[in-house]
């Protein structure tokens, strides 16, 4: 039982909590100022979209650990895994943008704001990331592809964070979390609220994570057959 | 038979928080009651994904298993 589970039962608890998201994300109650504001209704996308960034994040910040390990102990599996996580986030990334942009729609009556800088600094980001894939594809020798887009990777990933992050806070941006608010909290987030929202966040980072360990035992048995 | 059982008692221990401070017919979302159609129906959708992907992996546990087992043939 025990070794089952911290084999498989997170996986589990993954799929739970993101169950349990979907259900109570819908019945959960409103906060009054998320009602009476211009989200009403649509502030259930909390639960749902937000998710994905966090999982997206968590998924880089689990491939920079894999390329450190890879510089220090040479070991191509390290670089594999690396490089899993990165193409699954790229996944989640591209879910957030789309359920993003939807949601932006029928809140600033646009699908992509020009004076929000969040969505201009995700864009940028996500090209780092497909050039990091780009960079890859070019390398023949895997010694040398698995050095450079390590430490490509480890210096991607700050510079994502800043411009997600910290040069939204310095300019203006619609979302909330911005010039200094902690996120969300304008809008009254309530304790139940947050007991759906933060067992989404580490549900979606548990299906990231499977997901990405999937794609690895793939790759690594086709590398197998080879 | 274990993985079911963990699911019910997460279920069990989140489920009774929320519902302990739930008001199903307050406003106009949820008094029609037709909510819960749209929630069942996203719950089966996301179980028949999480299902899928436990098959998978089960396939994948095996592929690596017989790759094992051909190589100590080899060898």
């Amino acid at each position: 039982m025990n070794s089952f589970f911290f084999k498989q039962g997170w996986k589990c608890v993954a799929v739970a909590l993101v169950m349990y998201s979907i259900i109570y994300g819908f019945y959960v109650p409103l906060s009054a100022e998320a009602q009476n504001s211009v989200l009403d209704e649509t502030m259930r996308n909390l639960f749902f979209h937000v998710p994905m960034w966090f999982a997206m994040m968590f998924l880089q910040g689990f491939s920079v650990w894999h390329s450190i390990q890879y510089l220090r102990k040479e070991s191509i599996e390290s670089d594999r895994k690396a490089f899993e996580a990165i193409n699954v986030a790229l996944l989640l990334g591209v879910l957030g943008m789309l359920t993003g942009m939807l949601w932006a729609q029928y809140t600033w009556g646009d699908f992509w704001p020009e004076q929000d800088s969040k969505l201009k600094g995700v864009a940028v980001g996500m090209l780092l990331y497909a050039a990091y894939i780009i960079l890859r594809n070019g390398i023949e020798d895997p010694m040398k592809k698995a050095r450079i887009s390590a430490v490509y990777n480890i210096f991607a990933f700050p510079l994502f964070l800043v411009l997600i992050k910290l040069i939204p806070d310095q300019i203006d941006s619609l979302h909330p979390g911005n010039k200094g608010n902690p996120a969300f909290s304008q809008y009254g987030q309530t304790n139940t609220m947050r007991l759906v929202f933060y067992p989404a966040v580490i549900g979606w980072m548990g299906i990231a994570l499977w997901m990405t360990q999937m794609k690895y035992r793939i790759s690594k048995i086709k590398s197998q057959l080879q | 038979m274990n993985k079911i059982f963990i699911i019910i008692i997460i279920y069990i221990i989140t489920t009774s928080n929320v519902m302990a401070q739930n008001n199903f017919i307050d406003d106009t979302f949820r008094s029609s009651g037709k909510v819960n159609v749209v929630v069942a129906v996203l719950s089966i959708i996301f179980a028949g994904i999480a299902f899928f992907l436990f098959r998978q992996e089960k396939r994948i546990s095996k592929l690596e298993k017989e790759l094992e087992n051909q190589k100590k043939n080899q060898a």
